[in-house]
């Protein structure tokens, strides 16, 4: 049990260490809550300006909005590991691979909550979509996309951390395996904000926890062999 | 008969990308195969 | 050698199963003639799938023995996947112009779910290619592969989810072939055009192994420097 409690003291000291660099400055992941709002901004340009055009595209540009910024921040959040060499040393820790990937993954989830905060309202102002009663069911699609999101970005992350190409392999990798993710989101937050007529949000919310689990424990198991490099 | 275009244009392009596939994959193996044996030039002499 | 054997054998079989599939078989009467393409679209898809789970397997057995014989599997079967992968797709575009009046359509999950897996070998093959060590290629390509292979179920399932959740006008599907089960001569084509490939797939799989092999005893003896003793090369065929 106390061995436990030390994997997760261990995840937490690597979550409150990345959530400690971001507020003192090292802008990893602010950097990204700007792009989400300018990428809106620029989906408006794209399909306005019929606003019951861009409402009923509301919860896909959200979505992508979200996912196209989420890998981003995911990858520079393994970025500035690598630009002091503290990957490495972290590997050289006894500890168990299993616990750092669960801090460096709720570094991420953090981050796509983040996001998340920044595109909705974005969405209903820029878009017009009533949020209404809808806010509640809002937030849990987000927690649970954010944990699909953070769990395999993070895996992939370190995967092609030390790689010369990882601005665009990163992408390149992660959208097809995020794709079912990004539909289940989408089709979640539709019906939701409709009101559920044909009962499927449960579906859609299963689906996405089940995608999480999945890829949870494919990181909690694979990530070791990132950092063994 | 326009339904004979893309017929033809599914069969010749996939048809013809397996064969060239397998041309190169041969070639590319029987290259790799007497690399293999011949020793590069000038390298120091093989134990035997 | 046996595999001269069966890539004569896998020649003349496609040169057999093409002639039947284009000239002996009658058309369908509903599809026309545009219906003689699902039968290379329904093989190469079966052998699209087939090669990712080749690859997946690989990759796994990689990461628990670390054999190269297990990564060259693993390689082999995702570059003869893209092909099956790429095919599949072409022959449904082929397919879907005619019969569907568009070249793609996204509630056929079969459809839609190969591209993302077409998407995922990509990947998967770039990954490798950025990476010079060949352990470290190896692996990461294993994890990349490996979650793919999760990927493609979850995302199958939530098409067809998709699908059924926004009922389209009653939509033709490539494999109307089996469901309702088709006429004997049909069917029978299909499955001769099947073996055919097999066939060939089982030759291209194993060159393409072969290769990946003496590749690696190539790039071994390149990084040591020195001249590798041919007892402990990969013998010709290995």
């Amino acid at each position: 049990m106390s061995d436990l409690w030390r994997q997760m003291a261990v995840a937490r000291a690597i979550a409150t260490k990345d959530l400690r660099a971001e507020v003192r400055g090292r802008q990893a992941v602010t950097t990204t809550l700007f792009l989400a709002a300018v990428t809106l901004l620029v989906f408006g340009f794209a399909l306005g300006p019929d606003r019951a055009r861009l409402a009923e595209a509301g919860p896909g540009l959200l979505w992508l909005a979200v996912v196209l910024s989420g890998v981003l921040a995911l990858g520079r959040l393994h970025q500035s590991e690598t630009e002091d060499g503290a990957f490495e040393v972290l590997a050289t820790y006894p500890v168990s691979r299993a616990a750092i990937y669960a801090g460096k993954a709720a570094g991420g989830v953090a981050a796509m909550l983040a996001l998340g905060a920044v595109v909705i309202p974005l969405t209903v102002i820029l878009y017009g979509v009533d949020i209404g009663p809808a806010l509640p069911g809002l937030v849990v699609i987000l927690a649970l996309g954010a944990v699909g999101l953070a769990a395999v970005g993070t895996l992939y992350a370190g995967l092609t951390v030390r790689l010369r190409a990882r601005e665009v392999l990163l992408p390149l990798l992660l959208l097809p395996v995020v794709a079912p993710l990004l539909l289940a989101a989408v089709s979640a937050t539709t019906a939701v904000l409709a009101g559920d007529p044909l009962r499927e949000l449960a579906a859609w919310l299963q689906l996405l926890a089940g995608y999480d689990v999945a890829m949870l424990l494919a990181g909690g198991l694979t990530y070791g062999l990132a950092l063994e490099e | 008969m326009s339904d004979l275009v893309f017929v033809a244009s599914a069969y010749g392009v996939i048809l013809g990308v397996v064969a060239v596939y397998a041309v190169t994959l041969s070639r590319r193996l029987a290259r790799a195969r007497s690399a293999m044996a011949d020793p590069p030039p000038g390298s120091a002499s093989a134990p035997e | 050698m046996a595999t001269r054997v069966l890539g004569i054998s896998a020649l003349a079989a496609i040169t057999a199963a093409t002639a039947v599939a284009l000239f002996v078989v009658p058309a369908d009467l509903n599809q026309g003639e545009a219906q003689r393409i699902m039968y290379l679209h329904v093989a190469a898809a079966w052998l699209a799938y087939l090669s990712f789970g080749v690859t997946a397997a690989a990759s796994a057995w990689w990461l628990i023995t670390r054999g190269q014989r297990a990564d060259a599997v693993a390689l082999a079967g995702a570059e003869v996947g893209v092909l099956c992968t790429a095919a599949t797709i072409w022959a449904g575009m082929m397919w879907g112009r005619p019969v569907w009046g568009t070249f793609w359509q996204w509630e056929d999950p079969r459809l839609t779910t190969t591209a993302i897996l077409l998407a995922s070998y990509v990947g998967y093959l770039l990954i490798r290619r950025l990476t010079d060590d060949p352990v470290r290629r190896a692996t990461r390509g294993a994890v990349i592969g490996i979650v793919a292979a999760i990927n493609i179920p979850i995302v199958h399932f939530s098409v067809v989810w998709w699908r059924g959740l926004h009922q389209g006008p009653t939509f033709v599907s490539p494999d109307t072939i089996l469901n309702p089960p088709a006429p004997g001569q049909f069917v029978a084509t299909l499955l001769l055009m099947l073996g055919a490939f097999s066939l060939a797939w089982l030759w291209l799989v194993i060159t393409r192994y072969r290769l990946a092999r003496l590749e690696w005893a190539a790039e071994d003896r390149a990084r040591r420097g020195r001249l590798v003793p041919l007892a402990t090369a990969p013998e010709a065929g290995s």
